[in-house]
């Protein structure tokens, strides 16, 4: 099971993504059907749902913007 | 032909800068338009360029906004932060990248524009200028150098004395000469070219934002970003929100190739000093705007100078013939040729970059002297 934390552009995905990834959470920019369900196009990174809340704890205190979350199907 | 025209653009550029940018022409597609690896190519592309220009100037990546030049950077900024009934106050020295701009917006009734003089030998001097003039200004835009003469401007002491205006740097002269801290300076946008101090290619400029500062920069261009599709208004974030449309990759890919490689440069100072020093012992020579010592540390190397009974052009095609590259004129800023008197006379300008050596100053002074 996977969930897709969504961003509010590719610059906020790549930067979170790094971001993560210094933190050892590997993340996949995700462009998927659940992304768009949010606000039109846009960006996501794809995590495994156990370490979901920790990586929105990591982008929300590097101030990165959030937009949503979404489970993926 | 010997270049000594490096203020306009540097050459040669790198074989990597080339490389980049040939290899994004054949794998990149549109950044920030697609989840398919081309796509994705392309927008770490740009987001490494991002970086690297930030932890250059000591901002964050999002607040680098990648442009077509430091002209239309300093478009956006000037344009963008304007708001109806301000006053803008500009330096003696600004180029017309700076001057046509606001210019337009004071035609319109859009703002007031008010110009201080810089004293070439007197940064308090200058200082007292500006605050004749600042006290109710909304902008502050200045040249961190002069194009036509290298002088550097106090530009840290100049924001001092105006913190509640927008102060805009246009740093198309000393980006990639001497280190730009954006926090340090406390200024809230510098304007920077690719091709000239960083040795990129043509047509990439970057628009900074300090960190610290809370301006909210209008877009010049509204278009599409790759996001927010379903709304008809530009993102409220940077950088997108000032980037509308597809982005030159190949030319932020060239960008990111030369930063990639980019060392400040160690030697142009001395080698400044020694074209200063050469420049002095011509005797039909007069030099516009230079140190009056032998301390060139509050100068880019740029030189402006005459020779007594040529014309700056006809001057500048004589040594052209005789295989030096330099620029006559009036250097798109004429209020700056105001200042230091060549208003009518123009002059001919010296840039020095990176790859000069003394052995062709040598040989340059040679031929100037033997011009008769």
């Amino acid at each position: 099971m996977k969930k897709t934390i969504v961003l509010s552009s590719i610059t906020y995905a790549l930067k979170a993504q790094e971001l993560l990834k210094t933190n050892g959470i590997y993340a996949n920019i995700s462009r998927s059907k659940a992304v768009k369900s949010v606000r039109g196009c846009g960006y996501g990174l794809s995590i495994e749902s156990l370490l979901f809340e920790k990586a929105r704890d990591i982008i929300a205190s590097a101030d990165i913007p959030v937009i949503g979350s979404v489970d993926e199907k | 032909m010997i270049y000594f025209d490096n203020a306009a653009t540097s050459m040669p550029k790198s074989r990597a800068v080339a490389d980049a940018m040939a290899s994004a022409l054949k794998k990149c597609g549109n950044s920030g338009r697609g989840g398919h690896a081309f796509s994705l190519n392309s927008a770490e592309t740009v987001f490494c360029c991002r970086k690297r220009l930030a932890k250059l100037f000591n901002t964050r990546p999002e607040n680098v906004i990648l442009t077509a030049g430091a002209t239309e950077s300093l478009n956006i900024a000037i344009k963008g932060t304007n708001r109806i009934g301000g006053v803008t106050v500009v330096s003696s020295m600004e180029h017309n990248s700076v001057m046509r701009p606001i210019n337009a917006l004071r035609r319109n009734g859009e703002t007031v524009m008010r110009q201080f003089l810089v004293d070439i030998n007197s940064d308090a001097l200058t200082l007292e200028n500006f605050s004749a003039v600042s006290s109710s200004a909304t902008s502050v835009v200045v040249t961190h150098a002069s194009n036509i003469c290298g002088r550097i401007l106090p530009v840290q002491q100049l924001r001092e004395l105006s913190e509640d205006a927008v102060f805009i740097l246009d740093a198309a002269q000393t980006a990639g000469h001497i280190p730009i801290d954006i926090v340090e300076l406390g200024v809230d946008i510098i304007c920077i070219p690719a091709h000239k101090g960083f040795c990129g290619p043509f047509g990439v400029g970057a628009l900074i934002v300090n960190p610290y500062s809370d301006i909210i920069i209008d877009p010049l261009l509204e278009g599409g970003t790759g996001t927010n599709s379903k709304t008809l208004e530009m993102p409220e974030l940077l950088p997108e929100r000032l980037e509308a449309g597809t982005a030159n990759i190949c030319g932020i890919a060239g960008f990111s190739a030369a930063l990639s490689e980019f060392e400040y440069p160690e030697n142009e100072s001395s080698l400044f000093a020694y074209l200063l020093e050469k420049m002095r012992s011509c005797v039909d020579i007069t030099l516009h705007g230079a140190p009056r010592g032998d301390d060139v540390s509050q100068y880019v190397p740029v030189l402006l100078f005459n020779k007594k009974g040529y014309d700056s052009e006809q001057l500048c095609s004589l040594l052209c013939e005789r295989g030096f590259a330099l620029r006559a004129g009036f250097h798109c800023a004429p209020n700056a040729h105001l200042t230091l008197g060549t208003y009518e006379t123009g002059g001919v300008r010296i840039s020095l970059g990176r790859n000069n050596t003394k052995k062709e100053i040598d040989r340059f002074i040679s031929v100037l002297k033997g011009i008769k």
